[in-house]
C-alpha cells in the first residue's frame, strides 16, 4: 500500500528553483532513503512533506492527505526530527520530550524512559547547556516514544557519535519490523545501505535515480584493466563504455554493469592476455552524482 | 597583552556598525526630530514671555515633577529651561533604551545564536567582540550628540546657545553611553540574552523611579541616578558641566568591569550559571499555551509588578498633587475651574495614556514571540505535531489580549491603592484603564497582521508604538492637529473622565482589532513557514 505519494512536486523560493517535479512512492513499512549533495533539496522536499512550506505545483500526499491542507490529521500519525534540532534553553530535556509527546498525542511513559535510558539522555539538565548530539538525542527521543506509522527525519544521526548511531539505526530497524515506515534523508552511505530498502537520488532538486540499492547497483560501473594480442580497435566507441586510458602496454576503462556481457563479447574477438576487474561500489555511484552535480551548481 | 585581548576590534567595530547601520539611522533620526521638534514647537505654542511665565504655575506640581524632573530657572521660564525641564529626562530615558537594545541585541544574542563563537575562532582577542560593541555604542552616542546640538543649534532660539545645546546633547548621549555600558555588564552575569536585557531595563526602571522619588520628595535620592545627574546640570539656565564626569567616569568604570568579567568568564556562560530542573514536564506543560506561559512567565511577573508599581507611584503623585494645589491656591489657569471634576480626575487621563502606552509594551511582545520561535528554528516543533497553524497563533493573540487584561488591572489596581478616594474613586479609575483595552487589542491585531504577511518587518509595530507615544503625549501638551491623533488607536480612547465614554470608538476599535486580526490569520495560514 502507498504511504507517502508527491507527483511533479515543485518549489520556487523567489526565481530559484529548489525542487523540479519531484516524484516519490514510498510503501508502507518501507524504510526510504533520500540522498543528495548540499543543497539539493532534501531539506526542502521533507519540509514539503511536513506542511511547513506549500509547494508551487504538484501534489504530495501522506496516508492518502493532501500534506497542506490536512497537515494537522497526517501529523497525528507521523514523527518528525529536523536537520537541526534547535531547543527552548530555559526548558529541560525531559520536558521537552514530554511536551513534544503531549503535543502528538502519545501517553508513553514506559517507552519514554526505556529510549532515555537507551541513548543516555540526562534529562535533569537544560537544553541550553547541551551539545548538538544531544539536542538531537532529545529529538530522536521524542520521535520514536511517539505513536507514529511514519517517521520523517532529515539527517538524523548529523552530530551523533559512533555508538549513537547504531542505537539510531537498531531503532529503525526495530520501527520497520513493527510495520512502521521511515523516510530518512542522508550523507552517509554506509547507514542507507545498512537501513533503506529504496534509495532515491536528488540532485539540483530533481531525482535522477530511484530504485532498491540492488537496483542502483546495476547502475554502478566495473573498472577493468585489459590486454589484448591486437590492439581493441572502436572499444571506446563501444556503448556502456567511459573513461578509456592507456596504462602500462593495457587499457584500462570502466564499464557500465549493465553493459558488462556485450563489450566483453566485443573484446574476446582481439585475444585477452591479461584481464583484471575492480568489483562496482556504490560509492562511486554516488561519487559520481555528486561530482557532476558541481559544475553545473556553478 | 593588547594583542590577546583587542585584536582586530577596529575591524570588528565596522562591522557591528555596518550590521546595524538602518537601525542607527532611525534612531538618530527620531532622537534628534523629537528634540529640535519639540524646541520648535515651543516656539509657536508660547511665544510670548507672559505666557511662558504662566505656564510654570502649571509645570510645577508634584505630577509633573515625578514624570519630568524638578523645575528651574522657573523666574525667567525661557525656551532653554523649558526644554531642559520638560525633555531632558525623557530623552535621556529613549536614549537609555535605544542603548540597551543594540548592546543586548549585539552581545548575549549573537552569543546565544552561537555568532561570537564563530568569531571567537578567528585571529580575535578575547575581549575584541564586546569592546567592538561598546565602542560602536560611543559612536552612536557622540553622532547622537552631534546630531541633536546641531538641529538645536539651527533652530537659532536665543536662548539655545551652542554651549546650552552641547551641554544637553552632551548629558543626554552620556546617559544613553551609561546604560550601553550597563547594559554590556548585566550581559555578562546573566545567561540568556533575555534576562540580560531585563536586567539592564530594570536598571533603567531604576534610574528614572529615584529620580522621581528624589525630586518629588526632594531629597538625596535623585543623586543616585544616572538620570539625576544629567538634570543636575541645570542646562540653558546655569550651564553646570562637572556632572557629566559623574556620568563619563561611571559608564567607563562600568564598561572596564564589564570587559574584566567578559574576559574571565567562558563564552556562552554566565556568572550565575543555569542550574539543573525536572525531569519531566510539570502539569502546567501540558501543550502550547502551557509553553507560552514557561516562556513568558517571568517576563509577565515583572511587567505586572513594574505596572503595579508605576500605577502606585503615579496614584500617590496624584494625592501630593490634589494636596499641593489646595495649600497654594494656585489652581487657576492650570485646570479648567468650571468644571465639577476633582484635579485629580482631570490628571488622569493622562497620566492613564502614558501608562497604557507602557502597557502595550508587553503585550505587543507577547503577540511577537510566535515570530522569535519561528526564527529560532523551533516553531517547526510544535507545527510537526498535531497543532494547526490558526490553533498555535491564537494561543499567541489570546495570550496577547488576556495580558492587556493583567496589565490594566495591574495598573489600576496599584492607583487605586494609592489614590485617596475622595478625590478619584477606584470605579472611575478602573474604567478609565479599561477603556484603553480596545486600543491595546488593535495593537495585537497589527502584530497578528505582520506575523501573517510581513513576518520580516515586525518591527513596524515599535516605530508605530513610538508614533503612537509622541502623538497621544505630546499631542497633548503641543495641540497637534487632531489627524495626528487619529492615526493611531490610542488617539481614539475618550479621556474619561474628562470626556464621557462614548460607545462609538469602543465598538470600532474592537471591530478594527479583529479584521486586521482575522487577516493576519488568513496570511499566516497561507505562508511558509522558516522553521
Ligand atoms: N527559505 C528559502 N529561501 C530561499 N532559498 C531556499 C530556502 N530554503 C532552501 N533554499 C534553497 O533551496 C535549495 C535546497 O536546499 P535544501 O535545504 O533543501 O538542501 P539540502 O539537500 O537539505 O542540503 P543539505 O545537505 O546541505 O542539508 C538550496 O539551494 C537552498 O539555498
Ligand atoms: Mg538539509
Amino acid at each position: 500500500m502507498t504511504i507517502l505519494e508527491t507527483t511533479d512536486l515543485t518549489k520556487m523560493f523567489g526565481r530559484v528553483k529548489a525542487l523540479d517535479r519531484v516524484n516519490i512512492e514510498m510503501k508502507e513499512g518501507e524504510v526510504y532513503g533520500f540522498i543528495g549533495p548540499n543543497g539539493a533539496g532534501k531539506s526542502t522536499t521533507l519540509r514539503v512533506l511536513l506542511g511547513a512550506i506549500k509547494a508551487t505545483s504538484g501534489s504530495a500526499r501522506i496516508f492518502g492527505k493532501d500534506v497542506w491542507k490536512d497537515a494537522v490529521a497526517v501529523h497525528r500519525r507521523i514523527a518528525y526530527v529536523p536537520g537541526d534540532v534547535s531547543l527552548w534553553p530555559n526548558l529541560t530535556g525531559g520536558e521537552v520530550i514530554d511536551l513534544f509527546m503531549k503535543l502528538h498525542g502519545t501517553k508513553n511513559r514506559g517507552r519514554r524512559s526505556e529510549l532515555i535510558d537507551l541513548f543516555d539522555l540526562d534529562p535533569a539538565k537544560k537544553c541550553g547547556t547541551y551539545s548538538k548530539g544531544n539536542r538531537q538525542k532529545v529529538a530522536l527521543i521524542a520521535a520514536f516514544a511517539s505513536d507514529a506509522d511514519l517517521y520523517i527525519m532529515d539527517e538524523p544521526t548529523s552530530g551523533l557519535d559512533p555508538l549513537m548511531e547504531k542505537l539510531f539505526q537498531k531503532q529503525v530497524l526495530e520501527a520497520r519490523e513493527n510495520g512502521k515506515s521511515v523516510l530518512l534523508s542522508s550523507h552517509i552511505l554506509s547507514e542507507v545501505e545498512k537501513l533503506c530498502d529504496r534509495v532515491s537520488i536528488i540532485r539540483q532538486g530533481a531525482i535522477i535515480e530511484t530504485g532498491s540499492l540492488t537496483d542502483l547497483r546495476h547502475l554502478t560501473r566495473t573498472t577493468l584493466l585489459l590486454e589484448t594480442k591486437k590492439p581493441p580497435q572502436g572499444l571506446s566507441a563501444v556503448k556502456g563504455v567511459h573513461e578509456l586510458a592507456h596504462k602500462e602496454g593495457a587499457i584500462q576503462f570502466q564499464v557500465d554493469t549493465e553493459e558488462l556481457d556485450h563489450v566483453m563479447a566485443f573484446v574476446s574477438a582481439f585475444g585477452i592476455i591479461r584481464l583484471e576487474s575492480a568489483p562496482p561500489t556504490l560509492e562511486d555511484l554516488f561519487l559520481r552524482h555528486y561530482e557532476t552535480a558541481r559544475p553545473q551548481a556553478q | 597583552m593588547y594583542q590577546s585581548l583587542f585584536a582586530q576590534t577596529g575591524n570588528l567595530s565596522w562591522f557591528v556598525i555596518k550590521r546595524n547601520k538602518l537601525r542607527f539611522l532611525i534612531w538618530l533620526l527620531a532622537l534628534t526630530a523629537l528634540t529640535a521638534g519639540t524646541a520648535a514647537s515651543f516656539l509657536g505654542l508660547y511665544p510670548s514671555e507672559a505666557e511662558r511665565q504662566a505656564l510654570t504655575t502649571a509645570m510645577v506640581n508634584p505630577a509633573t515633577t515625578a514624570m519630568v524632573g524638578r523645575g528651574y530657572g522657573l523666574d525667567n521660564y525661557t525656551f532653554g529651561a523649558m526644554l531642559g525641564h520638560q525633555m531632558l529626562a525623557m530623552t535621556a530615558l529613549t536614549a537609555g533604551i535605544m542603548n540597551i537594545l543594540f548592546v543586548s541585541r549585539n552581545t548575549r544574542g549573537d552569543e546565544e545564536d552561537g555568532k561570537t563563537e564563530t568569531l571567537l575562532a578567528l585571529p580575535i582577542g578575547r575581549t575584541s567582540s564586546l569592546t567592538s560593541v561598546i565602542a560602536s555604542a560611543l559612536l552612536l552616542n557622540v553622532v547622537l550628540v552631534l546630531a541633536m546640538t546641531g538641529a538645536l543649534v539651527m533652530l537659532d532660539i536665543e536662548s539655545i546657545n551652542l554651549e546650552g545645546a552641547l551641554l544637553y546633547s552632551a548629558a543626554i548621549g552620556l546617559c544613553g553611553f551609561f546604560f550601553a555600558a550597563g547594559t554590556a555588564f548585566s550581559a555578562q552575569l546573566a545567561q540568556g540574552a533575555k534576562t540580560a536585557t531585563g536586567l539592564a531595563f530594570g536598571l533603567l526602571m531604576a534610574a528614572y523611579t529615584l529620580r522621581a522619588v528624589g525630586d518629588v520628595n526632594e531629597n538625596a535620592l535623585s543623586w543616585f541616578s544616572p538620570i539625576g545627574w544629567a538634570q543636575r546640570t541645570e542646562v540653558f539656565v546655569s550651564n553646570i558641566w562637572w556632572p557629566l564626569w559623574l556620568l563619563a567616569g561611571s559608564s567607563f568604570l562600568i564598561a572596564v568591569a564589564a570587559l574584566y568579567i567578559n574576559a574571565a568568564r567562558d563564552t556562552g556562560a554566565g556568572l550565575f550559571s543555569a542550574s539543573k530542573g525536572r525531569k519531566e514536564a510539570g502539569f502546567l506543560l501540558q501543550g502550547t499555551g502551557g509553553l507560552i506561559w514557561r516562556l513568558q512567565r517571568t517576563g509577565i511577573f515583572f511587567w505586572t509588578v513594574a505596572m503595579f508599581l508605576l500605577g502606585i507611584t503615579y496614584g500617590s503623585v496624584l494625592t501630593d498633587t490634589e494636596a499641593f494645589f489646595e495649600s497654594t491656591n494656585v489652581i487657576q489657569g492650570v485646570v479648567s475651574q468650571t468644571s465639577d471634576l476633582t484635579l485629580s480626575e482631570q490628571f488622569l487621563p493622562v497620566l492613564m495614556s502614558v501608562m497604557a502606552l507602557i502597557g502595550t509594551i508587553p503585550v505587543v511582545m507577547a503577540a511577537l514571540k510566535i515570530k522569535t520561535e519561528e526564527k529560532k528554528d523551533r516553531m517547526q516543533h510544535i507545527l510537526g505535531r498535531s497543532v494547526s497553524r490558526i490553533g498555535q497563533l491564537a494561543h499567541y493573540a489570546v495570550f496577547s489580549i488576556a495580558l492587556s487584561i493583567v496589565m490594566m488591572l495591574a495598573t489600576a489596581g496599584g492607583m487605586a491603592l494609592a489614590m485617596d478616594q475622595e478625590s478619584l474613586s477606584g470605579s472611575t479609575v478602573f474604567a478609565s484603564a479599561f477603556l484603553y483595552l480596545p486600543a491595546f487589542w488593535v495593537m495585537t491585531g497589527l502584530a497578528v497582521l505582520l506575523i501573517g504577511f510581513f513576518p520580516k518587518y515586525t518591527f513596524v509595530i515599535w516605530l508605530y508604538l513610538g508614533y503612537s507615544y509622541i502623538a497621544v503625549y505630546f499631542g497633548r501638551i503641543f495641540q497637534f492637529p487632531d489627524w495626528v491623533g487619529e492615526l493611531t488607536p490610542f488617539g481614539w480612547v475618550a479621556s474619561y473622565p474628562v470626556e464621557e465614554i462614548k460607545p462609538m470608538p469602543v465598538i470600532g476599535l474592537a471591530l478594527v482589532s479583529l479584521v486586521i486580526g482575522a487577516a493576519g490569520f488568513f496570511g499566516f495560514i497561507r505562508r511558509d513557514t522558516n522553521g
